[in-house]
């Protein structure tokens, strides 16, 4: 009997987070209110000196912080970009993040970089060359690397597989997690037309280490990934679809955009901790939750 | 060995490296791709259509994002250089900036880097405000260098007290790379206050009422960048030091030409320049 792969390839469940801001730093600082976990955007705190690395201590010191970038452009043609991969590994080191994502797509070529998180062509080559340069990323990183599905508003003539069969493919070859963005999904099955559903079904549930949940723009035509007011009710019915098919896994409330009040945004996240029950059943506990100055809610 | 030639990294697929270089040049057009005939042909070859979109439709959703997410991040680094050009001639410097100096590094932070450069030679700054748009550009991206710049190693505490009078008088002086200096002909520190609380400055108006030369130090303190005025002699001073003379010598330089009862007042002062700027962290080293 062939033993089943663990879920979230082992990594613990931290509950529900939230994306760390610079508008909540006096309420997180002062109020230390409780929180699961928060994610930190890695390129933020990739500088020299001065109140970034300040602030990250501060945070470092109450709570558990995941490491999440928006840079490292995996799937570009441009070479791997070894200044910042060491950069990111200093911080790794300081902060101990359990486990590190950054967004599958390409941010430039010839040596440009559009700070855009943008669509690749779903082929097989492409997917041998992204799952090669993603292997090599974790393991010089020497931490667990999880790819972040993206928002897109194209598809290329070129592309021969599903978004998530992409992913999927990625994820095995390179043997790495998938942090799974549910808005995300939601955003591109409007734009491209497919079943969101389909989608999540389709990904290995097993290596999905991480959620990601977020309000969106609607326009005429399309739907931009704003990362912008709530969470939406099908995202919601998406979200409890994922956690069923992967059990209790880490997820986070991306709120970027007209940020309000810590509380408000909070409120999301105690939104998803209630999905997560209602699916999992109150005893599924969060296995990492208890970092953070106090845990607020009791199973 | 280094990480880099620990890893063989893959070749890229020529088709991948094509499609994204031709991307990469459509997002980047300041004009819509819908309105270039041969560029939405090359569109339609890489992108599908739906039932909504056209090929370039969907380029230009990128392309569009481009344009406000750099100009924002722009605006960010540079509000004092933004309301100095007005809407217009700001997002005209931001078009010709960028396509100058398109972004190649992860950080957003370095976007503005050529900026001071950048502006010595373009030819859309406001007649009248040419100096005080550099003096602002050079401010700002003084700015954030001492924002988030490295602590140099902190002074030996030991060493400064075995320090002789002697001693202080022919050592010499290696400044912070925190601090950094200006000369200009309008408080641009002032300005970029004033901005912040509205946006809507009239600066000519402003500029036509503040121009008077100042001398300024930025520096960080406790995480924070601050700047001081500096009277002439002060900063003759720190420059003096900051070229590596001694204290004496550096005394002796902003003394020449002084009368008698100046040249004892300036003794004095320089205790009092030297205290604070000591406390302020403006010295990174001291050498014997
Ligand atoms: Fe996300």
């Amino acid at each position: 009997m062939t033993k089943s792969p663990p879920a979230r390839l082992g990594l613990p469940d931290l509950g529900v987070g939230l994306g760390l801001r610079i508008p909540h730093y006096p309420h997180v600082f002062e109020q230390k209110p409780a929180c699961d976990w928060f994610e930190i955007i890695s390129e933020n705190f990739m500088v020299d000196g001065g109140r970034p690395l300040a602030n990250l201590e501060r945070a470092l010191a109450d709570y558990r912080l995941v490491q999440h970038g928006v840079s490292l452009s995996l799937g570009s043609a441009n070479p791997l970009d070894w200044q910042y991969l060491k950069k990111l590994k200093a911080l790794v080191a300081k902060t101990k993040t359990p486990w590190l994502s950054d967004h599958l797509c390409w941010a430039g070529s010839d040596c440009l970089n559009l700070h855009d998180l943008l669509p690749l062509p779903y082929t097989e080559e492409t997917v041998k060359y992204v799952a090669e340069r993603a292997r090599i990323v974790q393991d010089f990183l020497e931490v667990r690397f999880a790819i972040e599905n993206v928002s897109s508003y194209l598809s290329f003539t070129s592309s021969r597989m599903t978004e998530w069969e992409f992913v999927g493919a990625i994820a095995e070859e390179a043997d790495v997690g998938i942090l799974l963005d549910v808005n995300n999904i939601y955003v591109s099955s409007h734009n491209h037309g497919f079943d969101p559903n389909a989608y999540v079904d389709g990904v290995p549930h097993h290596r999905v280490v991480q959620m990601h949940l977020a309000g969106h723009t609607r326009f005429e035509k399309y739907i931009i990934d704003t990362h912008t007011g709530r969470v939406i009710d099908d995202v919601w019915a998406l979200y409890a679809r994922a956690i069923e098919r992967c059990g209790a896994v880490s997820t986070l409330i991306e709120w970027d955009d007209d940020i309000p009040s810590f509380d408000e945004v909070h409120a999301e996240a105690k939104k998803a901790i209630a999905v997560r029950d209602r699916v999992l059943g109150a005893g599924a506990a969060r296995t990492g939750a208890a970092a953070g100055p106090t845990t607020e809610r009791v199973a | 060995m280094s990480a880099e030639r620990r890893y063989v990294e893959p070749r890229a697929p020529e088709s991948l490296r094509s499609v994204q270089s031709f991307l990469t040049d459509a997002f980047r057009r300041p004009a819509p791709v819908a309105g270039d005939e041969s560029l939405r042909a090359s569109c339609a070859m890489h992108v599908t259509s739906n039932d909504r979109l056209t090929p370039a439709e969907q380029v230009d959703i990128y392309r569009r994002q481009y344009w406000l997410r750099h100009d924002d991040a722009l605006h960010d680094d540079f509000p004092t250089l933004a309301a100095a050009l007005g809407h217009d001639g700001w997002h005209s410097l931001v078009r010709d900036y960028l396509v100058a100096h398109p972004p190649s590094t992860p950080s957003l932070r370095d976007l503005g880097v050529n900026m001071p450069a950048f502006l010595e030679r373009w030819d859309g700054l406001p007649e009248g405000l040419e100096a005080l748009c550099l003096e602002a550009a050079r401010y700002e991206i003084a700015f954030l260098d001492v924002f988030d710049g490295a602590d140099p190693p902190p002074l030996d505490p030991k060493l400064v007290a075995s320090l002789s009078p002697n001693d202080w008088e022919r050592a010499t002086f290696v400044l912070s790379p925190l601090v950094k200096r200006f000369e200009l002909q309008y408080p641009v520190n002032v300005l970029r206050l004033v901005v912040r609380d509205d946006a809507s400055t009239d600066v000519r108006e402003w500029a036509r009422q503040n121009a008077k030369p100042t001398s300024l130090a930025l520096f960080r303190k406790d995480l924070v960048v601050h700047y001081e005025e500096l009277v002439p002699d002060a900063f003759r001073m720190l420059d003096a030091l900051a070229e590596g003379k001694s204290l004496i010598e550096a005394c002796s330089i902003v003394a020449e030409g002084k009368s008698e009862a100046d040249a004892t007042a300036l003794g004095r002062s320089v205790g009092d320049w030297f205290r604070r700027w000591s406390s302020w962290g403006f010295i990174a080293k001291i050498e014997l």
